[in-house]
């Protein structure tokens, strides 16, 4: 998230390598949340999935499929739910914990999943399959990916100059391109699985 | 719900694509789905600003 970054990168206007440090402690910061999140998914979402669907081919038939119809979701085509959290993290913490530990609690909450907007499915569906495989050091390596793709955007693009209130009004018109770019991952993942089960 | 007409030739060109390395016997790892998935959604999250 551009806007709650850039005051922490930004911030430091005497010293560009403070902001830089704070920027690269946002970026890991959300990466360990993220693999804490992997690893819960993997851990409690896989014991409940594999209670409910002992055997692993079918449960990831199952999430194929579901990957697959909210493939159609993205693109418009099928209206489904999905959970977004409606809420965001506290812009307090800034001037609470100030630059460099607020970088790193921001970041953390972040790459944590749900203490912020989450509209796209592919975040959801990234989860399922790690309850599906059931294995939690995947479930560490996805959801580290997850923050760090979460948290260096936003470090970079202020780090450029780009985080401006009109270059945070362009980034969310860009919405429906990465609806598109989620429906074409959704579809390319659920295709690779069904199409490779279907021919072999 | 607004369709939009481009999306379908690229969305034909990956399951095309797809279909095609799965007759080569390109399987990928489930571990990659949720990789990939991870990363395409932290990138996507960034426009929530």
């Amino acid at each position: 998230m551009v806007g709650t970054i850039r005051p922490l990168v930004e911030g430091h206007l005497t010293s560009r390598w403070r902001g830089i440090l704070a920027g690269v402690g946002h970026t890991l910061a959300a990466g360990a949340g993220g693999a804490c999140l992997g690893w819960i998914a993997a851990w409690a979402g896989g014991w409940l999935l594999v209670a409910i669907l002992p055997d692993p081919g079918t449960r990831y038939l199952v999430v194929a499929g579901l990957t697959a119809l909210y493939m159609l979701r993205e693109m418009g085509l099928l209206p489904l739910p999905v959970l977004d959290v409606k809420t965001a993290v506290p812009e307090s913490w800034r001037a609470k914990y100030g630059y460099e530990v607020g970088s790193l609690m921001y970041g953390f909450a972040l790459g944590f999943g749900f203490t912020a907007r989450t509209p796209f499915s592919s975040f959801h569906l990234m989860l399922l399959w790690l309850s599906a495989m059931a294995d939690p050091l995947w479930g560490l390596v996805a959801g580290c990916a997850w923050g760090i793709a979460r948290g260096l955007p936003p470090t970079l693009l202020t780090l450029a100059g780009k985080g401006s209130d009109d270059d945070l009004n362009a980034l969310l018109m860009k919405r429906p391109v990465v609806h598109t770019v989620n429906g074409l991952a959704n579809g390319l993942v659920a295709s690779l699985y069904l199409f490779s089960i279907l021919l072999s | 719900m607004v369709v939009y007409q481009s999306r379908w030739p690229v969305a034909g060109a990956v399951v095309g694509l797809v279909m095609l390395s799965s007759l080569l016997g390109l399987r990928a790892p489930t571990w990659a789905f949720a990789v990939l998935l991870a990363m395409v959604a932290g990138v996507s999250a960034t426009t929530t600003a």
